[in-house]
């Protein structure tokens, strides 16, 4: 379908891919051999950082803290976001009108101002707790800010179109006259949906969730403004360790291991979702 | 279950200022193969759409075997339907393809499989029930959407141009196959199609369609020799048409003026026209190319031309003949080849008749 690599010649194909390949050489895969090296050689071969983070709770706790909201965090923004790219497909109407909007508007604006859009709803004196106070909901203000639980929703809304956009993509790629076919079969709305559209939408999903993982697990702005000492996560101890105490080589090690952690969940990842064939035997 | 009446009944459809199909009623017969023809835009596809339930008639009825189907949801519906693209689902394997309309059904799961297997060696696919729909040929593909959209035995099965995506000498074949499998089941089929030949070899009535009208509905030879308008004589098969003058009847037949000094003798006019065509008005003849012939320049009666090319296509020759008449038409004449070939060549002087019988006259005149 349509023109496929093998169209091209090798040094054609070769010639095109030349500056990207020469900008990841040099601009990734460079770096974080470096980093590699920093983390291991002291200058001779030392493992005391990787000893380091395993030993002591504090960082083992980070990680899997890390983990958790990148977990939470992609299935929260899988829940939410499937029906809000499932809405962008319908034909022309106010709501998909409405969907679009909320979306491109939350990924135009800058992650700080939504950040602290959050802190504004979440703190002592703010929108929510003094609503409640009003109401009489809550006898005294609640603690919102500096939870896990801020963290998670306010990372859920900054990377929420990251989750929707491949969804939407692959949702509207799929052609209109699959669910006619189905409904003529003989499926009614919701198993025209179970067996056809969702099936379908398969990759999309994968791609939003590896995508929104990815990014949860090596948030940094978000979780600084929004969390505290009790949510630290990754990305923010590696921040500490690089620019405050300057210790280099755990700063790098840290890095290696959420690099590695990343790359075995995807793996894992791949593995459970690709089930795009074989599908309706589930059901 | 399979094989039932289909009546439509004053159907109409309007998107905004748009008549899609307007006032359509045809009754199909069980077992019949009915074939919907038209240019696109001509409306076929719309009403297809309704019969399938994704559009609701503005006004009308559709009724199955006598029982009104119109308010139903399409999933209600029992109809099969054969889409251009065949529309299979790719994440499912030819045989889950097949089993979906009856697991729709809540069938259980022997029955389930016996049926796919009978459905798929049907259409000559026993052995591909584990592939994947793109694992299969353009044809194949097109055989699992029969085999799916028969399985269940549905009253009426739909077909939208399902050889539009395939070359030439697969379309016959599947012609022939979906002919041996229709009379075999005894399904009552509508096919919808923009392409002439396959309508007429295949049906058992054509329902021409124009502008969202039912313009003609007959057996395809009554279409080919009679055609009621010169819409339907210019879509179905190659048709002649010469601008004339209607000079009045005479003994029987009828009169026309095709230049100073040369006349024409037609049939009298259809019923429908016989009000609209007087003498003096102008007129318009059809004549299908094979009943035309080649004689000498200047024979007795014979409309004079010069021959502008001659087309050798293996069982017959065309000449293309520029008349001496009104316009300087450029008439096709189609002559079966024989041994001897016909002598005239580009460039000839020829004279050109016509069997009177089957000369069609049309009211008013076109531009060709």
């Amino acid at each position: 379908m349509g023109v496929s690599a093998r169209h091209y010649s090798p040094a054609l194909s070769l010639t095109l891919i030349f500056p990207l390949l020469l900008l990841l050489l040099a601009g990734f895969l460079y770096p974080i051999g470096l980093l590699i090296k920093l983390s291991l050689f002291n200058p001779d071969l030392d493992f005391s950082s990787y000893r380091r983070i395993f030993e002591q709770p504090l960082y083992l706790d980070v990680i899997v803290r890390t983990v958790k909201i990148g977990l939470v965090v992609t299935a929260a923004s899988l829940l939410a976001g499937f029906p809000v790219a499932y809405a962008m497909t319908l034909p022309k109407s106010r709501i998909n009108t409405i969907a679009a909007a909320a979306v491109f508007i939350a990924l135009w604006s800058p992650v700080l101002v939504r950040s602290y859009a959050w802190i504004v709803l979440l703190q002592r004196n703010g929108v929510v707790n003094r609503i409640f106070g009003e109401l009489d909901i809550t006898p005294a203000p609640l603690k919102l800010i500096h939870t896990e639980g801020a963290v998670m929703l306010a990372m859920t809304h900054v990377l929420m179109p990251f989750m929707i956009l491949p969804i939407f993509a692959a949702l509207r790629a799929i052609p209109a006259e699959y669910v006619r076919a189905a409904r003529n079969l003989g499926a009614d709305r919701f198993s025209t949906f179970l067996r056809i559209i969702l099936p379908l939408s398969l990759p999309g999903v994968f791609a939003g969730c590896t995508m929104c993982f990815i990014l949860a697990i090596g948030f940094y702005i978000t979780p600084a403004l929004v969390g505290g000492p009790g949510t630290l996560m990754m990305a923010t101890v590696i921040g500490q360790q690089a620019t405050v105490l300057l210790d280099w080589p755990f700063a790098a090690a840290l890095a290696t291991v959420l690099l590695a952690v990343t790359l075995v969940l995807i793996l894992v990842f791949r593995k459970t979702l690709s089930f795009n064939r074989g599908f309706d035997n589930v059901g | 279950m399979i094989g039932q009446a289909l009546t439509l009944k004053g159907i109409r459809k309007r998107y905004k200022e748009n008549l899609a199909v307007n006032d359509v009623s045809i009754d199909i017969d069980a077992g019949e193969f009915v074939s919907i023809l038209g240019p696109s835009g001509s409306g076929k596809t719309t009403l297809l759409t309704m019969i399938a339930g994704f559009e609701s008639p503005c006004a009308g009825q559709i009724a199955i075997g006598g029982r009104d189907i119109t308010p139903q949801a399409p999933n209600r519906r029992n109809i099969g339907l054969v889409f251009q693209r065949y529309a299979l689902f790719p994440h499912m394997t030819v045989g889950q393809n097949v089993a979906f309309p009856l697991r729709m059904r809540g069938i259980g799961r022997a029955p389930t499989r016996d049926r796919v297997k009978g459905a798929l060696e049907l259409v000559q696919l026993g052995a591909y029930e584990d592939r994947y729909p793109d694992q299969l040929s353009g044809g194949q593909q097109q055989r699992v959407a029969v085999a799916r959209a028969l399985v269940f035995e549905p009253p009426v099965l739909l077909m939208d141009e399902p050889l539009g995506a395939l070359d030439k000498n697969l379309r016959e074949a599947m012609q022939f196959e979906i002919k041996r499998l229709q009379s075999k089941l005894g399904a009552t089929v509508i096919y919808v199609t923009h392409d002439q030949d396959e309508a007429l070899t295949m049906s058992d009535r054509i329902a021409v369609m124009a502008n969202g009208n039912l313009v003609q509905i007959g057996r395809p030879t009554d279409i080919y020799q009679s055609p009621v308008s010169p819409f339907v004589a210019d879509f179905i098969g190659r048709m002649n048409f010469i601008d004339c003058d209607y000079l009045g009847s005479e003994g029987g037949e009828g009169v026309v003026l095709l230049a100073e000094g040369l006349t024409l003798k037609t049939p009298l006019p259809g019923p429908i026209d016989q009000a609209k065509i007087k003498a003096g008005m102008a007129v318009r003849l059809a004549i299908r190319p094979e009943r035309m012939s080649l004689v000498q320049a200047g024979s007795n009666g014979a409309i004079p031309g010069r021959v502008e090319a001659r087309i050798f296509v293996g069982s017959f020759q065309l000449f293309l003949v520029r008349i001496k008449s009104r316009g300087n038409p450029l008439v096709q004449i189609k002559i079966a080849a024989t041994g001897e070939m016909p002598v005239a060549d580009a460039g000839d002087e020829v004279g050109i008749r016509a069997q009177t019988a089957a000369i069609h006259i049309f009211p008013g005149q076109g531009g060709q």
